[in-house]
């Protein structure tokens, strides 16, 4: 956990934002952004989870989820007809494993995890949606999280319409299959 | 070109005022040695027995060399890159005339520590090889494995490989004879080391009698406006650059800290000559931001 002061965090924002669009594969630049300009709408998502049973229990629990804390033997051997059979399904077929950067300038404890819980939720909304790897879905689960975090890190992403075009419709419709059900 | 010719006469008129260079004065800093408390760029803080600094951490000594090892792994890859980018590149003005300084004859047995990538090492040698082909092989040696093997590739690319010698070693104990070279330098390396007074008598031993030691460090900003915007840049700017450029805030966080840590111009000098050296000097380049230290064995 790195501590910034005013003139740290404004440069790190801004040069990991031309950073990031400049090099798209560079996902730590994304995560940094996100790290410092975040500290809103990781507030707000904070105290929503405060006000919700489940929101508390995670505050209160922490849970992770990593290479270490994902029984992937035991998610083989669900049913079909359950969320982690899918989510397994999802993450081998793609060759991924739960593993996300560190967050390493969000000062506040509590924020913090709320930042990682983030990075860690998303291949379940991969899941959820069915949205799979290819940049414009990736683009298309950037809009779902940018409404739902309201993370500024997520409307960059989101606007990167120029990889956007090409697959439009086929990203779009998946997300709103999702939406229409 | 003409910019970098302006630019190092900039740093040239610099070099005449600041230079200790007659003998007398440099002498009284030879034997006044042993009347002469060791000044620190901070109020010495209290480090038990066997704690030192990194950056502005105080860890236990035996950590540091590991630490430091592990700072330059990190940053190995973009080492070139992030210098040009965080001293726009001077710093490649500053190693020019450091070279030009040393003026190494093309039979001189010269050693570089530290040298890593090799920077200092190739300017050795173009500088050497314009007088003459057939000139002496430079050994490299650095503590860093990571390091040299962007040195060698450098080497390899600009096709002039055969012309180094590139050693894996610990610039407090180097594996190499007494009274074996005739030149040898360090650049931006010896801040790094943990026991700088260790470095310095190596140094002594390796050299030849008539042999010089060189030394291009960062060191302290006196002029006050100057310093100011320095510190600012240096704590805001570089761990950023570090961080966007190279991916590692931390590994530049520490740099700029052992910057601050580093004795001034004129302690180690006088720990140049506490290990033996004579007609110790001293030229600040950029305002004190870099100073080369030299010193011969006599």
């Amino acid at each position: 956990m790195i501590r910034l002061n005013v003139t740290q965090r404004a440069l790190l924002a801004a040069g990991s934002a031309v950073g990031a669009l400049a090099n798209p594969l560079r996902g730590d630049l994304v995560a940094t952004l996100g790290e410092t300009t975040g500290t809103a709408a990781l507030t707000h998502m904070h105290d929503k989870m405060m006000m919700n049973k489940t929101g508390l229990e995670i505050l209160k629990e922490k849970p992770r989820v990593t290479k270490h804390t994902v029984d992937t033997e035991y998610l083989s051997n669900l049913p079909s007809n359950t969320f982690g059979h899918h989510y397994y399904q999802f993450m081998t077929s793609n060759g991924l494993s739960a593993q996300r950067a560190q967050t390493k300038f969000v000062e506040d404890e509590e924020l913090a995890y709320v930042m990682t819980r983030y990075r860690e939720n998303h291949d379940f909304l991969h899941t959820l949606t069915g949205l799979g790897v290819t940049v414009p879905e990736e683009i298309c689960l950037k809009w779902y999280e940018m409404v739902q975090t309201e993370l500024p890190m997520c409307a960059l992403s989101a606007s990167s319409v120029q990889y956007l075009l090409p697959s439009l419709r086929k990203g779009f419709s998946c997300l709103i299959k999702y939406l229409g059900v | 070109f003409m910019c970098s010719a302006l630019v190092s006469r900039i740093i040239a008129t610099q070099h005449s005022s600041r230079i200790i260079a007659t003998q007398r004065s440099s002498r009284i800093i030879a034997t006044r040695h042993s009347n002469c408390e060791i000044r620190t760029l901070h109020t010495t803080p209290c480090y038990h027995d066997n704690e030192t600094h990194f950056g502005y951490q105080t860890i236990p000594e035996s950590e540091k060399e590991g630490r430091v090892k592990e700072v330059f792994e990190r940053v190995a890859d973009s080492y070139d890159v992030m210098n040009d980018t965080m001293s726009l590149g001077v710093h490649r003005l500053w190693k020019d005339h450091f070279v030009k300084s040393a003026a190494p004859k093309p039979n001189y047995k010269c050693l570089d520590v530290a040298g890593g990538t090799g920077d200092i090492a190739f300017k050795l040698h173009k500088h050497m090889s314009n007088i003459t082909r057939d000139c002496e092989k430079i050994v490299v040696c650095d503590i860093n494995t990571e390091m040299l093997r962007v040195g060698q590739d450098r080497a390899e690319e600009m096709g002039t490989g055969d012309n180094y010698i590139w050693m894996e070693g610990n610039a407090e104990q180097l594996d190499l004879p007494d009274n074996t070279f005739d030149l040898y330098t360090i650049a931006y390396g010896i801040r790094n080391c943990t026991h700088i007074d260790k470095v310095l008598e190596e140094a002594y031993r390796v050299l030849k009698p008539g042999g010089r030691f060189m030394c291009l460090e960062f060191s302290e900003v006196n002029n006050p406006v100057i310093s100011q915007v320095y510190d600012k840049y240096s704590h805001d700017v570089i761990p950023v650059l570090g961080q966007v450029i190279a991916g590692d805030f931390e590994s530049y966080q520490y740099l700029v800290e052992s910057i601050r840590k580093f004795p001034n111009q004129e302690t180690f000098a006088e720990m140049i000559a506490a290990a033996g050296f004579e007609i110790v000097e001293y030229e600040n380049l950029t305002f004190g931001v870099t100073a080369i230290h030299s010193g011969y064995k006599l």
